[in-house]
């Protein structure tokens, strides 16, 4: 019965012969990598605004520490629209010229992460040095709002982002210049929808699942920290996340998970995230402990209210 | 007042009469029919819990039926290639596609699997609410012991039932689960490495473990729990119904409706609410989606993977567990062995014996049909309030991981308080209701013997203040008492109430019916 | 229903009525209000009260005049023994007396009813034409169904409140204990009967059936063993790992150096070299669910400098890349859980953790021992493979055999 299984590593018609070759076409990405940063970043600008419009109402999701993040975040909008209005060059310049973002970049940097990580990035007591960390770590942490950290806890967490795509961008530039790390991900909508979903669910279960959880909702780890729910992730943060590590999350290079398998992990999440329950409301997509509250709390409970009704006494 | 007159024999019959002359003829049934048609239960609604777990039950049976047309218990791994698209060219053995295929590609095939799946949780759920009226009204004393013992042994079978349906679709969870009930079958001493191997057939995930399990399933376990939910019915239909002491309620009488019409008509009316609420359930609440999890692979996991609520104390017992592992003379037990082999084992066996234990210790072997409030037994009710805090620290700690998600807690920190809540709150939880109790009683014996408070103050000549009591008005019925009988049987009337000695006479009355009947006056 | 309308029963209209059929009491309760029932313990001739006696005009300070609730017998005397002294009559329903309530309940009902076949008739259409394929497709049959069955339901609960007799019918219990004559002569039968059998007087017989019915017991041994075809052995102890063995991935990849970032983790399985006819190795990955159960790996690449390795296991990694067994040691579960800051690995089952660092030491929760290490290595093309072979203890959960 289980002798086809001897085959499975053959079963999915997955190219592994184009893993062989990712790594390579990764490598030339590398060699040049300013234009593609660009490229990425003016990919990722044109996203933006479709995609903050779906956070929108998920922001009211549970924000714990909410009104310091909000009163964080008044003061830093102001300072950075200060800065785009004030800024010498603005959008237009940035485009052409890297440098310049750089520059605008270190500003940032200076005014809003050195006070942890240190005014040359190379980290202090209360946060580690971001050389080489690349530039998708720092897309990551600020698109979704853990940096700049609210306060400490065991584990930062997603809130909402306090900076503007420019920023970011300038941010990452900045950090990127400091020695070079992953780049920010190209996740285009048309590789999302090409990807190969079944592929990335099996790639999604042996890699992401235990942490994750099977439907992506998230798990507690050790000592307070967690695995966060990815139903906010978007694809380009699910791929930086992979190949950055985030905190506690182990990192999956290309050399593990190549280029298009990492899409088609984003892929699957995306399903997760946005394929309808066939099955009626879904209790939080997790599993048998919600299930088993509304089994006896509406099931049970709801059939001795009906029992009572059936008992009680006819009124006059 | 008295009876009516005997009905005349009607010459004439309808089919419905044939029916039952034709019947008669041939197995004598018209005394018994009268008889059981008359039987009187009493109608408190609490009476009804037990009914929801046999409601579940039939539905289980009727949407099981439904599953097993389609569903392929087998190991074979196959190729998806179901409209399901996120699994589509992933192997998986056919158990799993088939539930997939239940599930997207059968005509109401989603909802009867979500029906008999939230069936399942509410047959335990009713079971043990049953179980819990039953404990705290001591309707399990004396001459029901039997009926506790085979309603013990109808959870154990539940809980198996549910464990065995829940791993029949081999997705990522309940394979998972089998992988955790091979290592607990594996950590028994002496026998346990050759129990796990001839549970599964040879070692863990086994060889054609699936239609093993398919058979326990759908016939081996609801065989069982079939015959005895038929013994467990049986005698309660001898023995007679409890019933709460009231006005006009005496140990040798049951106050209530006949069975017909009226019991009948509102226990299928019951029925029908019972299904529907299972298939309101099963519609709108999706339960157990399996094309989520993924087919079983022994190397992968997801996070917070959970058992249905029914195991959950014992996943619970299992997290809270220290590592106590034993080892010596080239032998080991097993941390595992103990909060999941050796705990229930404990739990279920005082469960079972608890009617012996009360009877031995309170030397109360007089038999008993009407039953107590919870604060007429302060030991009793604090005993069981003991030990439900104790099973709720094990369930909740079952879903530690959920919870410290959802609450944002350190998943060790909940791991910490449920070891030491299992410790402490058990005890706290037995001096509290037992205190409670007793100052319920006390509050009781006040209102008997110096009546209600009026709120009235009035003042001696002496300048003393008193508060006006008044007495408690006795408690009176707001129903006539009728005769169950509405024909009376000239033989039967003709011996009264004869005390029931001499063979004869019990026939008399057992083809009478033991029927109250009013008098003329 | 319908037979039982003739003159044999007491159906509504039935001349039985008249004489005192149980539907004309119910009907109209007063007519036995207060008789006493011969053979229950109601004490006769108690105060022949009807229900409200109590019910004074309310006057400020006096407690409130009973409820329903608190008149109702089950809660307000439930001590055994105190036995209320009366009989009452329940005042009739508003169905019993008023014939447009009665219309009303009965339309009410019928309504219900006519739900069901709404919803049965939902039911039918939803399921052939519906597309199963649909979101709404499960939730309307659900629906459908309970309207179906619960319209039917909530008709019939109502049919049985309103409209059928209100009554309390009392019936008596009978003891279960036998008349001493009665037990005296079933047990002498018995005895007599047992007498005749002969056991008693002949030694042989009882001690030869009595071992013959032993011996048979002893058969259910041969079904039960006969439910697994391999014995256990010593098949716990191993896996499929062999000198040698190749580190591969479930996608067919075998792992090399470098292919693991620091900080990284990846689950492989062994390859085992087959050398061909030609004399050269292939390798054949084996990741079936066999393998996967006992066999599954976790290559974790630690940075450098944070393993501490045990003694006589120094040379067991690679370059920070250390292999553990997947398999927990507690239940079984594959433990994935890794923290690449803490070095951390937690079992999502029951929350064992393990510290990498330290030899996969169990550092929390009920798990007891280490995981197992698999010694690797590099060859030549910084392919990663098993360097002796099996690991050295068993994977996996513990059991009575092992030491």
């Amino acid at each position: 019965m289980t002798e086809s299984s001897g085959t499975s590593p053959d079963t999915p018609p997955e190219p592994t012969s184009t893993a062989a070759t990712e790594p390579v076409a990764a490598a030339d990405d590398s060699a040049a990598p300013e234009p593609a940063a660009t490229a990425a970043s003016t990919a990722v600008t044109r996203r933006l605004g479709r995609r903050r419009g779906e956070r929108g109402p998920g922001l009211s999701a549970r924000r714990r520490r909410r009104s310091s993040a909000l009163v964080l975040m008044f003061g830093l909008l102001a300072t950075g629209v200060l800065w785009t209005v004030l800024a010498p060059g603005g959008n237009a310049a940035q485009q052409t010229d890297d440098n310049a973002a750089v520059r605008q970049g270190r500003a940032l940097y200076q005014q809003g992460c050195s006070t942890c990580h240190g005014l040359g990035a190379g980290g202090t007591t209360t946060g580690p040095s971001l050389i080489g960390v690349g530039a998708a770590a720092v897309d990551f942490q600020v698109s979704t709002g853990r940096m700049p950290l609210a306060a400490p806890a065991a584990q930062a967490d997603r809130k909402p982002t306090l900076y503007s795509r420019t920023q970011i961008d300038q941010l990452a530039a900045y950090i990127d210049s400091l020695g070079g790390g992953p780049e920010v991900p190209k996740v285009t909508d048309a590789a999302l929808d090409d990807a190969d979903l079944s592929h990335g669910g099996e790639l999604y279960r042996a890699n992401c699942a235990q942490c994750h959880q099977a439907v992506a909702q998230g798990a507690p780890l050790t000592y307070g920290k967690f695995a966060p729910s990815l139903s906010e992730s978007t694809p380009t943060q699910i791929v930086e996340a992979m190949r950055t590590g985030p905190e506690s999350m182990p990192v999956f290079g290309d050399r593990q998970i190549n280029e298009e398998d990492a899409v088609a992990v984003a892929a699957y999440i995306r399903h997760l995230n946005d394929s309808k329950s066939p099955g009626g409301y879904s209790l939080g997509k997790y599993g048998p402990v919600p299930e088993g509250l509304l089994g006896l709390l509406v099931g049970v409970g709801g059939l001795l209210a009906v029992c009572l009704w059936i008992g009680a006494r006819q009124k006059v | 007042m008295t009876t009516a007159s005997p009905p005349e024999f009607v010459k004439r019959p309808g089919p419905v009469r044939k029916a039952n002359r034709a019947i008669d003829d041939r197995f004598g049934t018209q005394a018994g029919l009268r008889r059981n048609l008359n039987k009187v239960f009493p109608d408190h609604w609490s009476f009804m819990i037990g009914e929801i777990a046999l409601y579940s039950f039939v539905v289980l049976l009727l949407t099981g039926i439904y599953l097993t047309l389609f569903f392929d218990p087998s190991n074979t791994e196959i190729i998806y290639n179901g409209s399901y698209v996120p699994l589509k060219g992933v192997e998986m053995s056919r158990a799993y596609a088939s539930t997939l295929d239940i599930s997207f590609d059968t005509r109401a095939g989603l909802v009867f699997r979500q029906i008999h799946h939230w069936a399942a949780l509410v047959f335990v759920g009713s079971i043990v609410v049953h179980l819990l009226r039953v404990f705290f009204t001591g309707a399990y004393r004396k001459p029901r012991e039997v009926n506790w013992l085979i309603g013990v042994g109808l959870l154990i079978l539940a809980i198996l039932e549910g464990f065995a349906g829940y791993s029949l679709p081999d997705d990522l969870l309940s394979g998972t689960g089998l992988r955790i009930a091979a290592s607990i079958a594996q950590s028994i001493p002496i026998i346990g490495t050759w129990a796990s191997f001839m549970l599964f057939n040879g070692e863990f995930p086994g060889e054609n473990f699936l239609p093993r399990l398919y058979v326990i399933h759908i016939l081996l376990v609801p065989g069982v729990l079939l015959a005895l939910i038929g013994a467990h019915m049986g005698i309660l239909w001898h023995q007679k119904h409890t019933d709460f002491p009231g006005p006009g309620k005496t140990e040798d009488n049951v106050v209530g409706h006949r069975v017909f019409p009226v019991f009948a008509v509102k226990s299928g009316g019951f029925f029908m609410m019972v299904f529907a609420m299972l298939a309101l359930l099963g519609g709108l609440a999706q339960i157990n989606p399996i094309w989520m999890f993924g087919p079983y692979d022994p190397s992968k996991v997801s996070s917070a993977s959970q058992p249905d609520w029914y195991i959950g104390f014992l996943d619970g017992s299992t997290r809270l567990m220290p590592p106590w592992e034993f080892r010596g003379l080239g032998h080991t037990v097993p941390a595992v062995f103990w909060p999941t082999a050796v705990l229930p084992g404990i739990l279920f066996t005082l469960l079972a014996i608890y009617p012996f234990l009360e009877a031995r210790f309170t030397g109360d072997t007089k038999s008993y049909n009407l039953l107590q409030r919870p604060r007429e037994a302060p030991t009793r009710t604090a005993l069981g309030a003991m030990s439900i805090s104790f099973y709720l620290v094990l369930w909740i700690s079952g879903g530690n991981d959920v919870i410290a998600k959802t609450f944002s807690i350190s998943l060790n920190a909940m791991t910490w308080a449920g070891r030491i809540g299992l410790i402490i709150v058990p005890p706290i939880a037995y001096a509290v209701t037992k205190k409670l109790c007793l100052h319920l009683q006390e509050k009781d014996h006040e209102v008997a013997h110096h009546g209600i408070e009026t709120g009235i103050i009035r003042q001696l000549p002496s300048g003393e203040f008193v508060e006006d009591h008044r007495p408690k008005p006795e408690p009176t019925p707001d129903h006539p008492l009728v005769p169950t009988d509405r024909y009376a049987l000239p033989s039967a009337n003709g011996h009264g109430d004869g005390d029931g000695k001499g063979l004869a006479r019990r026939a008399g009355k057992a083809v009478s019916g033991f029927f109250v009947e009013e008098k003329e006056h | 229903m319908s037979d039982k309308t003739g003159p044999g029963t007491a159906g509504p209209g039935d001349p039985a009525e008249s004489a005192g059929s149980v539907f004309a009491r119910s009907k109209h309760p007063v007519d036995t209000a207060g008789r006493p029932v011969k053979g229950s313990n109601v004490s006769a001739g108690g105060p022949d009260v009807p229900a409200g006696t109590h019910d004074g005009p309310e006057a400020l300070g006096t407690p409130p005049h009973q409820t329903d609730s608190s008149r109702d017998p089950e809660t307000t005397v439930m001590r055994p023994g105190a036995h209320g002294g009366g009989v009452t009559p329940r005042p009739p329903r508003a169905e019993d007396v008023d014939h447009r309530a009665e219309r009303r309940a009965e339309r009410l009902i019928a309504f219900w009813f006519m739900i069901s076949v709404v919803g049965t008739v939902g039911f039918v259409i939803t399921n052939f034409v519906g597309d199963k394929h649909k979101q709404y497709y499960t939730p309307c049959l659900g629906s459908a169904l309970g309207m179906a069955v619960g319209g039917l339901g909530i008709g019939l609960i109502l049919w049985a409140k309103r409209l059928m007799p209100h009554e309390h019918a009392v019936q008596e219990r009978h003891a279960f204990t036998s008349p001493k004559e009665e037990i005296a002569v079933t047990e002498a039968e018995i005895t007599s009967g047992f007498a005749d059998t002969g056991l008693a007087r002949h030694p042989l017989l009882r001690r030869t059936l009595l071992g013959a019915g032993t011996v048979l017991g002893g058969l259910v041994v041969v079904p039960l063993l006969n439910l697994t075809n391999s014995k256990p052995g010593k098949k716990l102890d191993h896996t499929s790992w062999v000198k040698g063995a190749r580190l591969v991935t479930e996608d067919g990849r075998y792992v090399k150096l470098g292919d693991v970032s620091i900080g990284g983790i990846e689950t492989v399985f062994p390859a085992i070299p087959v050398t061909a006819a030609d004399g050269s190795v292939i390798y054949k990955p084996k990741t079936d669910l066999h393998t996967k159960a006992d066999s599954t790996t976790i290559l974790i690449r630690l940075p450098p400098g944070v393993d501490q390795p045990r003694k006589g296991r120094e040379n067991w990694s690679v370059d920070g890349h250390v292999a553990y067994s997947k398999i927990c040691t507690h239940a079984g579960c594959p433990v994935s859980l890794y923290e690449q800051q803490t070095h951390h690995l937690l079992c999502p089952c029951h929350q064992s953790v393990f510290d990498v660092r330290d030899g996969c030491r169990a550092i929390f929760g009920p798990a007891s021992r280490s995981l197992p290490q698999l010694a690797i290595a590099a060859d030549a093309d910084g392919f990663l493979h098993a360097r002796d072979g099996d690991y050295d203890e068993p994977v996996g959960a513990a059991f009575w055999e092992r030491s």
